[in-house]
């Protein structure tokens, strides 16, 4: 018997429509956990760096944590990993909902796809019948008709449904796996767009088998001391959940369109006051993934019958197209959803968009007639649907912000905002240097949940001292000494938070839990030390603290290395430009932050990768690669010479 | 009448933590089918419903049940299955208003709540208080 691990995976070729049912390497899953872990291992081995992220080599893996489908609080995450089109990178998209844990029930910790599908196919996972189906009649549905369709086949109101909708179907490079009515998605940098790649519609799931704990008593006595300390996250978000910060920040987000003197605008202000009005308006019901207290979802109706689960960045488009209605934002993230885009980079793209006509870098002829304007929501919708379908101009934008830069010309790129080729979140905590550092180096690439932990602090009404006392900070005592003052704009000790911060992180995605339970800005419920032992009581494998560094940083350095074989170089280790050259608007200094500094900042980024025991050029070392046990990564990199002048 | 559960569905938030410590409750294992409390998704409207035994005056199970195999607790007023007489026919699941009977995928018999003797799990698992253990006669909390 397994124990917190399913113990199976499974192997699917769409080319050849060959389904294998193979036992797990127990080694490998003790070793990397699950997740991203189990996911960037497949990768390199098997993903060289002369494979496209559209080709029939790259793979689409869905790797579910090893407490996924436990009663840990938000242990309901899975991972999708790939080669992503957007970045050209190794990417990861994190997604809670229902789906992976019914895959875990099904008996498959993961299930790697590769090939390519010669017509559209659905891929339906029942236990052990595996079946690959026609999908021909789901081509050009959205993703809540694909659901609802596949689930009417199958008759089994259990089945979990992800699926692409036309923008996946497109290879659009910003399009996201929909897990559709749940108010889910695998949406940052293209894994759609991989999907859609291998023809692959849809993947439906049921399970109904056992998930076993080696130790259940120790077990459910740690989630029951969990669930004790979930009250005050439960409180934080009441009275009307997480969707009345839906909107949190968007007066001091940052959106930086090229006339973006001195926002915010009037209309942006007292948006507390106006958040709570729309939900009392609209709000239908407020629910959440498996297994998961917090209520982060919300069910609210919208004018002209549309029902929509709003998001974090369901406002990006009242900013990037200036529209200060949020009734016009959430019909566009609908949109998004329906099209199966991410929203956050499709907001970006329409203001990038916007902001290259009004600089007059862009003609009416040049996007097929059309008057880009702030403030006109018709912009909006039409550009949604032309970058979906890859119509007209719209087949550029498709291709995301930093290669349609290039096509363009003329300066474009000066009016991108990105990290490591992807668009980065309006969000304004990105401008704290321990943010941005973040920001710069995580094998995420923009996630402002993985850049928020070490502010948080002041994102709460409870008072700093009283948030640190209370043990709600998800750092150690020693790292409260950074905590100083003026800690929102110092660099003191960001390198050690960042690379602390990092690895819990990397651990509660090889777990399968959420960082909102984690630390991601708020009151952490469960800590590094808490997570550790589940895995331990689960699992029946002794993990101490330095045993759980060792796994992370494995991970960590496994990503690394596989992207600097792809691209990646120390130069691209950067904030987006903006940060360092443009002054905050007036509110953000209100707030306490500065723009950022160059060489403090590349300081702290050497620090970094010292702590990572990566050399100054961000390239993990020989050493640390044998110290981690990957042999064969450190022999791969030296045949590429990347140590020859050491 | 002692003491019942009390579902709301207009509070649940569909995040199905009562099946999984009810099956850890009473099958030891981290499994939906063995659940005794399953939970009925409607995602096209976002209404989610615990569905469990309601201790119904008239319990349509005992009405269909070929061998006699299906009583009501006198205490408690639920379900109760003699597995000793129960053919497998599952003539109970289909005739449940509630859905509250069931059959363990992979199991050998057919399942039903037992309130865990008057403490039950879901109950305490459940944050939004979509469960609530309280007495018959309050109205107001169905």
């Amino acid at each position: 018997m397994s124990y917190g691990w399913a113990g199976n995976s499974l192997e699917i070729d769409l080319s050849q429509g060959k389904i294998e049912k193979k036992q797990n390497d127990t080694k490998l899953y003790e070793a990397f956990l699950g997740g991203k872990g189990i996911g960037s291992k497949i990768l390199w081995d098997r993903v060289p760096p002369q494979v496209e992220a559209f080709s029939s080599d790259n793979l689409l893996i869905l790797a579910t944590g090893v407490l996924t489908g436990t009663p840990v609080p938000s242990g309901s995450h899975g991972c999708i990993c790939f080669k992503s089109p957007q970045t050209g990178l190794i990417s990861y998209s994190n997604m809670g909902g229902f789906w992976a844990v019914e895959l875990k029930s099904a008996g498959y910790d993961t299930v790697v796809i590769s090939g390519k599908a010669s017509s559209p196919v659905y891929l339906w996972i029942n236990n052990d019948e595996i079946e690959i189906r026609d999908a021909s009649h789901l081509r050009g549905k959205d993703t809540i008709e694909t659901a609802r369709i596949i689930k009417g086949e199958l008759n089994n109101g259990r089945v979990q449904v992800i699926c692409i909708g036309p923008a996946g179907e497109n290879k659009v490079h910003i399009a996201s796996i929909e897990h559709p009515m749940t108010g889910d998605s695998a949406a940052r940098t293209g894994p759609g767009a991989v999907m859609g790649d291998k023809n692959l519609k849809a993947i439906a799931i049921h399970g109904t088998k056992d998930i076993n704990i080696a130790r259940s008593p120790e077990f459910m006595e740690l989630c029951e001391v969990v669930f004790q300390k979930s009250g005050q996250l439960r409180e934080s978000l009441e009275p009307e959940g997480w969707c009345a910060m839906m909107m949190a920040g968007w007066d001091t987000a940052f959106f930086g369109n090229a006339d973006d003197k001195q926002p915010p605008q009037p209309e942006f202000e007292d948006y507390e006051k106006k958040n709570l009005d729309f939900l009392k308006k609209y709000l239908v019901r407020e629910t959440g993934c498996y297994n998961c207290t917090v209520r982060c979802q919300a069910w609210l109706h919208l004018p002209e019958a549309t029902y929509y689960y709003p998001r974090c960045e369901s406002f990006a488009f009242s900013l990037g197209c200036k529209i200060p209605d949020l009734v016009f934002s959430l019909k566009c993230c609908n949109l998004c959803v329906r099209y199966g885009l991410d929203i956050v980079s499709t907001a970006r793209t329409i203001a990038f968009a916007i902001d290259l006509y009004q600089q007059g870098i862009l003609t009416s002829e040049e996007v097929d007639g059309m008057r880009l304007e702030h403030g006109n929501a018709e912009v909006a919708f039409t550009l949604i649907e032309k970058i979906a379908q890859r119509k007209g101009f719209g087949d550029i934008l498709a291709n995301g912000t930093y290669q349609a830069a290039r096509v363009i010309g003329k300066g474009a790129e000066k009016h991108t905002h990105l990290v490591k080729k992807q668009d980065i979140s309006p969000d304004f905590f990105i401008l704290s240097p321990g943010s941005a550092l973040s920001l710069a180096t995580n094998d995420r690439l923009d996630s402002h949940s993985m850049i928020t932990s070490a502010i948080s602090p002041d994102m709460w009404a409870l008072p700093r001292d009283a948030y640190i006392k209370g043990g709600w900070w998800l750092y150690p005592a020693e790292y409260e000494k950074y905590l100083t003052d003026d800690y929102l704009a110092s660099y003191n000790g960001i390198a050690e938070l960042t690379y602390y911060g990092e690895n819990v992180k990397i651990i509660t995605d090889l777990a399968g839990l959420c960082w909102w339970w984690t630390g991601f800005l708020n009151y952490t419920a469960i800590k590094a030390d808490t997570i550790i032992s589940l895995i331990s009581h689960a699992t029946g494998m002794d993990i101490d603290e330095a045993k759980a560094i060792s796994i992370a940083s494995r991970t960590r350095a496994l990503m690394r290395a596989n992207d600097v074989r792809l691209w990646l170089r120390k130069k691209d280790d950067i904030a987006p430009e903006i940060l360092f050259d443009r002054e905050p608007t007036r509110r953000q200094q209100q707030l306490g932050f500065t723009k950022l500094d160059r060489d403090k900042f590349s300081g702290q980024l050497e620090k970094y990768y010292e702590l990572r025991g990566w050399n100054s050029q961000g390239v993990p070392t020989a050493e640390t690669l044998d110290e981690l046990g990957l042999d064969d990564v450190r022999q791969d990199l030296e045949e590429r010479g990347f140590y020859k002048d050491e | 009448m002692g003491k019942t559960i009390l579902v709301n569905a207009d509070k649940c938030t569909g995040c199905k933590m009562c099946e999984l410590v009810c099956s850890f409750h009473h099958a030891q294992t981290f499994k939906p089918s063995a659940s005794r409390v399953k939970v009925k998704v409607n995602s096209r409207e976002a209404i989610f419903t615990p569905q469990v035994c309601m201790n119904c005056e008239v319990c349509p199970p005992i009405e269909v049940c070929p061998v006699s195999a299906v009583s009501t607790d006198e205490e408690t007023g639920v379900a109760v299955i003699d597995h000793a007489k129960c053919n497998l026919c599952r003539e109970c699941i289909a005739a449940c208003p509630y859905n509250a009977i069931s059959f363990e995928a992979g199991g050998n018999e057919v399942i039903v709540c037992d309130r865990c003797g008057g403490d039950p799990e879901c109950v305490k698992i459940c944050f939004p208080e979509a469960l609530v253990w309280a007495e018959a006669e309050e109205p107001s909390a169905v």
